[in-house]
């Protein structure tokens, strides 16, 4: 694989690898890290990335893998939710904005106190639009289980905005 | 015949009647001549008989199930928490969430696809130096992809290249082409040896020579090379 | 339980037998077709060399280095050459072979690999090329300090071509 091929796939890849990497190890910081760090190792083994059906769901596979890794090397997730949902204005309203915000935030808070393969799998499909087939090659998981997985995590979520709320 | 009834329902309710009895008992008890004091035990046996005829709903049922009882969005919503929605369900229950009129039921439903579209233009802007550096590493020849760090860097002699170890093989192994020999006269193995070596020895050379080249860089970069 | 553990051992040692032998029956596989060239150089030839009275002053490192050596197998072929190195890094067994360097030159690629290392030394050193003409596989076997190996380029230009003519003759 030449470089430029590497880096096309790299180009369209790497905001979705960076986005499953915040999700799993929940850090703007060690996020960019994994992403660092999955691109090295990827590219490092780009002679095996020629050969291999699917090289965009070998390269989440292997973000994933690595941000799992990041997080069993610490015990404690530290995060400023604030500051890695901030989200930028859209409407003149700064009332509207704020309460936007912290819903937003708060739906976050809930989406990452998932276990790590319910919010791998419920941003897999519901944040980057992958298929079940998709998403069962990126994590491993058979196609009942990333099933069985996403509706826990949806019915958790909609439950607990749900006391949230109330 | 209700006096005998009368004993084994009281020895059913204790636990105590046999699966002969218990199917008399049944056989009564659906058979349209009950006694009125058994009635309500009568409802009971119907219920159990019922129940022994269901089965596991095929999911086709379900969702038939869903869209008799509830509203199309109402099915969609609970086909999307159960993780059956298909990604083209799922832009109609975005579309739906997003519009003006969302049903109460499903209001809290709204900041969650809400926050999911949010984190979809989240975009990466780490440090990619690392990766641009092993590129142009790449790219400048001699290649070197991967190294321990247990060999012992050699002074590179590359002005004393010799031309011999190019040649060894097409020169050296001519004479045995196409077949298989084990050598059976020391002179010619020991030269052949030492051929072998010489080419193992020049290549080993340029690998290590190119091993110090990139210590230097590594020592001079700031980034921490992992990996 | 005893026969278990006997059972446990046997299975044991036969899957190191295996996975040491992934090497040699590459060498085997490709003996008998005729589009290779596969040269071996016994153990028992080795102790011969050794007990040869060679005199060759200029050159103590590299008779110091067939000294150690108890055995050379190459094996090449200029058909098909991309192919058979693709293949041979697929098959050999990377728990038993560890890769020393990789090295990208004018179109070939050249990797070391080492089985059973200890400090600097290695009990048996191969080195692959995978050319776009050439293909060639050698096993170096014995006792093999990598830090002498580039020594002996340096000292070999002087006798090298000697050895050449002998052989062309």
């Amino acid at each position: 694989m030449q470089v430029e091929e590497f880096n096309q796939l790299v180009d369209k890849l790497k905001d979705k690898m960076y986005r499953l990497a915040l999700r799993v190890v929940n850090n703007q910081e060690e996020a960019q890290d994994v992403v660092q760090e999955s691109l090295i190792k990827i590219w490092n083994k780009r002679e095996k990335l020629a050969e291999i059906e699917n090289p965009a769901a070998y390269c989440m596979t292997i973000t994933r893998n690595m941000g799992i890794d990041k997080l069993r090397g610490k015990k404690m997730v530290t995060t400023d939710i604030d500051e890695q949902y901030a989200i930028k204005a859209k409407s003149p309203d700064p009332e509207r904005d704020l309460i936007a915000k912290d819903e937003l935030s708060s739906v976050m808070k809930v989406v990452n106190a998932l276990p790590e393969n319910h919010r791998t799998v419920i941003h897999l499909r519901d944040i980057e639009g992958y298929t079940y087939k998709e998403i069962s090659e990126i994590t491993g998981f058979s196609i009942e289980k990333v099933k069985v997985y996403l509706h826990r995590a949806r019915t958790r979520l909609r439950q607990q905005l749900k006391n949230r709320a109330s | 015949m209700s006096t005998e009834m009368n004993d084994i329902i009281q020895r059913y309710w204790s636990g105590e009647t046999t699966q002969d009895e218990e199917q008399r008992l049944q056989a009564y008890m659906v058979s349209g001549q009950v006694a009125d004091e058994h009635l309500d035990m009568a409802e009971l046996f119907s219920f159990y008989a019922d129940q022994k005829t269901m089965t596991l709903p095929e999911e086709l049922e379900m969702e038939a199930i869903y869209s008799s009882t509830l509203s199309p969005m109402d099915a969609l919503v609970e086909k999307y928490l159960d993780a059956a929605t298909s990604l083209d369900e799922e832009a109609q229950l975005r579309a739906y969430l997003t519009s003006e009129k969302v049903a109460d039921s499903h209001r809290d439903l709204i900041p969650m696809f809400e926050a999911f579209s949010a984190e979809q233009d989240t975009q990466f802007d780490g440090d990619l130096t690392e990766l641009e550096r092993l590129q142009i590493q790449w790219s400048q020849k001699p290649k070197v992809r991967y190294m321990f760090p247990k060999v012992v860097g050699v002074a590179a002699t590359l002005a004393l290249l010799m031309m011999i170890a190019f040649n060894f093989l097409q020169e050296d192994t001519s004479s045995y082409k196409g077949k298989y020999t084990e050598l059976q006269d020391p002179e010619e193995a020991l030269a052949l040896t030492k051929d072998a070596l010489a080419f193992l020895g020049k290549k080993y050379d340029k690998g290590t020579a190119s091993m110090k080249y990139i210590k230097e860089l590594e020592k001079t970069n700031v980034f921490n090379f992992k990996n | 339980m005893r026969s278990l553990l006997t059972l446990g051992l046997i299975l044991l040692t036969t899957i190191a037998a295996l996975s040491q032998s992934s090497v040699q029956q590459f060498f085997d596989k490709y003996q008998d077709d005729e589009s290779f060239t596969q040269i071996n150089i016994s153990p028992k030839m080795f102790q011969m060399i050794s007990s040869m009275d060679s005199e060759d002053p200029n050159n103590a490192e590299m008779m110091e280095m067939i000294g150690n050596l108890k055995g050379l197998k190459i094996l090449t072929t200029d058909v098909n050459s991309q192919k058979y190195y693709k293949e041979f890094n697929d098959s050999f067994d990377k728990s038993v072979y560890e890769e020393l360097m990789t090295v990208r030159e004018n179109e070939s690629d050249i990797t070391f690999l080492v089985r059973e290392s200890s400090g600097n030394i290695v009990n048996e050193l191969l080195l692959l090329v995978g050319g776009a003409q050439d293909f060639v596989l050698m096993s170096f076997e014995g006792r093999i300090p990598l830090d002498k190996i580039g020594k002996l380029a340096s000292g070999l230009n002087i006798s090298g071509a000697e050895h050449l003519d002998k052989l062309k003759k």
